[in-house]
């Protein structure tokens, strides 16, 4: 039995390329929950009762899974992964990688995002454990990075493949120096353990310039691309 | 169950070590790593060492810890260890290339003396190529000039 039905779960994605501005290529897609009709994430979270939300969590990144495979897929892709369902459904991650490996698109390719907050309970247990998913390729990307308490001390016990700098910190980056200092902190901490970091909710020509003088290459935000509802939308490049 | 994992450190070479044992020591590497399934690569640079050492965790762990002992080196800083999909030097269990010092003190922060490195040519994007830039631009180590070699272990 593939273990997992996801039909319980009737909902779709819409997909957001995040960019590489060198190569001006599609780096991934972020698969971000709709309603079947795009309804927003939070309609489709406020109609399912809490008890059933680790297993929503895993339904929906096999479907999300299909529909990008379905829509002829290349680049990455990034899933949204709530850490503690771990502790409920021992297989949320290797049903992710059976669902990756069913649509024959390659394990090196998917990032696990995982908020700051969501870590900090038992971040040595969640790092021993998706550490052996590792060695399958996948790769685990923090999302909102700098959001939580934690921050830069996340990266003392565990490194993930990638970051993303929460968006409370990249809004007016260009004008606000507190943010810049700590930007700078976290990218050089980045460069020397050989962590991506992605600046997202990147809205403006200005936040986006100050990003590519400090040396980040990849990028999501409206300023290059929407989420296109049950497509793989192409991006614009910002000069 | 063993894992396959890198381990990646960076190192500065204490006086007793001489350019001129390379030779020798990358001969006993070379014996000693294809019998315990070990490949990765050594970056010599000015008196510091930078290291990506891959292979079944349990020997990798065991070679690390007799390195860290290694009289030869001091100052050795554990970057990463980490599980991995497969390895970034699969076909390096040894390797070798000199630059002079006059060409290296033109080299020094450009890509072109990556590039031209074969070891370092095939490797994928992935962690040890983005630690090895590090390395390159300055980071994890104390001086910036010099000799280059870089000797796939």
């Amino acid at each position: 039995m593939s273990g997992v039905c996801e039909c319980e779960f009737d909902v779709s994605f819409a997909f957001q390329p995040i960019v590489d501005i060198e190569s001006r290529k599609v780096f991934a897609y972020e698969a971000l929950v709709r309603g079947r009709s795009n309804e927003p994430a939070g309609a489709v979270f406020a109609a399912l009762p809490s008890s059933r939300l680790h297993a929503f969590d895993r339904a929906a990144r096999i479907k999300a899974i299909g529909l990008a495979a379905s829509l002829g897929l290349t680049t990455g892709l990034s899933l949204n992964f709530l850490p503690k369902s771990l502790e409920t459904l021992p297989d949320a991650i290797s049903s992710t990688i059976d669902a990756v490996r069913q649509a024959r698109l390659s394990e090196r390719k998917m990032y696990l995002e995982v908020t700051e907050g969501e870590l900090i309970d038992d971040l040595a247990g969640f790092s021993a454990t998706i550490n052996q998913y590792r060695s399958s390729g996948i790769h685990l990307a923090i999302d909102d990075f700098g959001a939580g308490h934690s921050g830069l001390n996340l990266l003392a016990d565990f490194q993930p493949d990638v970051i993303k700098i929460d968006i409370h910190l990249v809004r007016d980056i260009d004008s606000k120096g507190p943010r810049q200092a700590i930007v700078r902190a976290v990218i050089q901490a980045c460069d020397e353990l050989g962590i991506e970091v992605i600046a997202e909710g990147i809205e403006t020509e200005l936040e986006y310039r100050w990003f590519k003088r400090a040396g980040v290459r990849l990028f999501q935000g409206y300023l290059f691309g929407r989420p296109a509802f049950e497509s793989l939308p192409t991006p614009m490049f910002a000069g | 169950m063993t894992q396959l994992i890198h381990c990646v450190y960076a190192s500065t070479a204490e006086s007793i070590f001489m350019e001129s044992d390379i030779p020798a020591l990358l001969e006993r590497a070379r014996t000693f790593n294809a019998e315990q399934a070990l490949t990765g690569m050594l970056l010599y640079i000015e008196g510091g060492f930078f290291q990506v050492l891959e292979g079944d965790d349990a020997v990798v762990d065991d070679l690390y810890g007799r390195i860290k002992r290694d009289p030869r080196h001091s100052k050795i800083t554990l970057i990463i260890r980490e599980p991995i999909a497969a390895r970034d030097f699969s076909d390096w269990t040894m390797g070798f290339r000199t630059v002079d010092a006059r060409e290296a003190g033109k080299l020094i922060g450009e890509n072109d003396f990556f590039k031209s490195a074969s070891c370092v040519t095939q490797l994928d994007s992935g962690r040890a190529k983005k630690l090895l830039g590090a390395f390159r631009t300055g980071s994890w180590r104390h001086q910036r000039t010099g000799t280059h070699r870089t000797i796939g272990s």
